[in-house]
């Protein structure tokens, strides 16, 4: 489902370079929940977001379901993302002034999802966010907007869900609730990549590699 | 779900941008609509002093016109009156008789039958009274080495048909002779001076006040000798009817029609009279009186002319102070929604950067800003207009509110401020809300 193949990526700040992933190779098969750990700074996020077709790599193949994102133009990249990704992460990043019920239809104004609205219905439904379907994020617990972030990455029944820190600001309980909707997506067929640092999120995905200063290691 | 609702969500959850921003859009509107309103109500202003100022002087120009026009009728019936009262001379000559001989030589060259007079003495005429015959010629007195005017006359002839009237010039007896004031004084005549006049002696028996005319330089004597004179025997050059009396204000027509019936092969002319001169006096002073109408009119009409230059240029003034002040609201505002917009942006950064991630494209987050800025325009153009409609009304300086109201809207102006705004409010936040578009959402998220 996801490929990378010996993916380089360095930052140029002025005068010096930061090499953020040096030669990273990876592969997720469809149903498969990857976990990645290691330190801040280690490239984690870097790699998520050049997986996601945010960030272009400096060097390096990368493929989802098929397509190689970054041969796209910026909308069909953007239309990718749409269809094939889905994004969670650590601060939730929920439009602050639209409801529980708009933030997860949110995802369906960049696609031709035409049954938005009732697979909306459903993720509320499954992830107990009925009585807060109208609340705007301000209003929520944490576990409520990080249930509602993940509501909204699967609305549009992505192929590829990638999580940054999704548990990072939740307490064990909520984290387990996410974690355990994060499983039941892979369970259905998604591939998950997640990053973390964190011992117990890792601890719930199939396969866990440990990065650091830009590449995996043992 | 769609952009407008996104839209209205996110005006609603920063009513103060928003507030801020329409704002900006109502003060530049309602700056150029105050401007455009005023100048309009100036201009109903001015039209209406113009129209009240041409009415006053349509007014009193129609009063004095009919104040003239009754002086003057007044004046027509007085000058009848008196003319008639007064009565006027006249000359019946010759047919032939050249007016100008007469009127520059002082001379009268053609004669006619002295018979005539006697034929219109009885002819029953009504419009003369007194009729005198006369022979008059311009000549040389040899024993004194001067030309005079040798007039020779009979005295009145009485009408048939009337009591014989107290005469108006006395009979000249024969061999007396009565003399201009030019002549008697620079000859040092007096009364009893025998004088010889082309070797006849006369006794000089009148010497006649100063007239200030040819009479001055005339000698009358007595009808018979002055033909004999003149070698004109039952010769007349001319009848002058005296006191002569009309019904009609035409009164020379009048008896020009009753003479030339009588005596035709005659022609009459009027004779300078105090009545005349009077008669004439009073044309002149209603001449006068329609002169100065005339030129109360103009300096009305100039004092119109003069007030609305006056107003014109005011006009123009405050035209090119809007010219100025206008544009320059206009840039300040779209500046400041220029700045609103970029910190919209700024604060939205982490919005956008998720949305992008979701997979909305540039142009579906450059439409966000921008219909913002549309909804902004409206808002921010239709308060404008009103209250630049206000000011208009307001300041405007008009009579009644609610005249002003209606003769101020202008719906072309209220589509322009719904167009115009929402198109200054898009300029002002295009560059802003390109930056949003063109934003990089890696860089958002890993700075988030």
């Amino acid at each position: 489902m996801l490929q990378l193949t010996d993916v380089h990526k360095t930052y140029s700040k002025k005068a010096s370079k930061v090499v953020a992933l040096n030669g990273v190779s990876l592969e997720i098969n469809a149903g498969e929940f990857v976990a990645i750990r290691g330190p801040s700074g280690c490239g984690k996020t870097t790699m998520m977001l050049i997986a996601g077709g945010l960030l272009g790599p400096d060097e390096g193949n990368v493929q989802v379901d098929g397509t190689e994102p970054y041969s796209l133009s910026a909308d069909d990249r953007a239309k990718f993302r749409a269809d094939k990704v889905g994004f969670v992460f650590q601060q939730f990043h929920l439009v602050p002034y639209l409801s529980v019920l708009d933030n997860i239809m949110s995802a369906a104004l960049a696609s031709d999802n035409d049954e938005a609205k009732h697979h909306a219905d459903e993720l509320i439904a499954r992830f107990h966010l009925d009585d807060r379907a109208h609340h705007v994020p301000a209003e929520l617990s944490t576990g409520e907007r990080q249930r509602t972030a993940l509501a909204r990455a699967l609305l549009n029944k992505p192929k590829l869900l990638l999580a940054d820190e999704p548990t990072g600001n939740l307490d064990r309980e909520n984290a387990d609730i996410v974690l355990g909707h994060i499983r039941e997506f892979a369970a259905a067929g998604g591939s998950v990549l997640l990053v973390s640092h964190d011992d117990h999120a890792v601890s719930k995905a199939n396969r866990t590699l440990n990065m650091s200063a830009g590449e995996f290691v043992k | 779900m769609s952009v407008w609702h996104l839209v209205l969500n996110e005006i609603k959850h920063r009513k103060l941008n928003f507030f801020l921003a329409a704002l900006s859009v109502t003060v530049a509107v309602g700056t150029l609509v105050g401007a455009m309103t005023l100048l309009r109500a100036d201009e109903i202003q001015t039209q209406s002093i113009l129209d009240d100022k041409k009415r006053q002087l349509e007014k009193t120009v129609a009063k004095h016109e009919q104040e003239t026009a009754e002086a003057g009728k007044k004046l027509e019936d007085d000058y009848r009156k008196i003319t008639k009262g007064l009565g006027f001379n006249i000359l019946i000559l010759p047919e032939e008789q050249d007016l100008n001989e007469m009127y520059v030589d002082g001379d009268l060259s053609k004669s006619m039958p002295e018979q005539l007079v006697t034929k219109l003495a009885e002819s029953g005429i009504v419009t003369v009274n007194h009729l005198l015959p006369i022979v008059t010629r311009k000549i040389e007195w040899p024993e004194i080495n001067r030309s005079v005017i040798l007039t020779g006359t009979r005295g009145e002839v009485p009408l048939a048909h009337r009591d014989p009237k107290k005469p108006l010039q006395d009979l000249i007896p024969a061999g007396t002779m009565h003399v201009g004031f030019a002549l008697h004084t620079k000859m040092k005549w007096k009364k009893g001076d025998k004088v010889t006049l082309l070797g006849k002696e006369f006794e000089v028996t009148n010497l006649k006040p100063e007239q200030g005319d040819t009479d001055d330089g005339t000698i009358w004597i007595n009808l018979a000798e002055a033909q004999e004179l003149l070698k004109m025997q039952n010769l007349v050059n001319a009848i002058l009817a005296l006191e002569c009396n009309c019904a009609t204000i035409d009164r020379i027509g009048e008896i020009r029609e009753d003479i030339e019936e009588i005596l035709p092969g005659t022609y009459v002319v009027e004779k300078g009279s105090s009545a005349l001169a009077r008669a004439e006096a009073r044309m002149r002073a209603k001449k006068s009186a329609q002169d100065s109408l005339k030129k109360a009119k103009a300096d009305g009409e100039a004092a119109i002319a003069q007030e609305k230059t006056s107003r014109l240029e005011i006009r123009k003034q405050r035209e090119n102070l809007a010219a100025l002040l206008v544009p320059l609201n206009l840039i300040g505002c779209a500046i400041w929604i220029g700045f609103l917009t970029f910190g919209n942006v700024r604060n939205r950064a982490s919005e956008i950067g998720i949305l992008r991630a979701i997979g909305l494209r540039s142009q579906q987050i450059l439409s966000l800003f921008l219909s913002k800025s549309l909804i902004i325009g409206i808002a921010g153009g239709g308060i404008g207009y009103a209250i630049g409609l206000f000011i208009g009304v307001v300041c405007g300086d008009l009579p009644d509110v609610n005249t002003a109201t209606s003769q101020l809207f202008s719906i072309n102006l209220v589509l322009a401020s719904l167009v115009l705004a929402p198109v200054l409010a898009s300029i002002s936040s295009w560059l802003p809300a390109l930056m949003a578009a063109r934003q990089d959402p890696a860089l958002v998220l890993q700075e988030a």
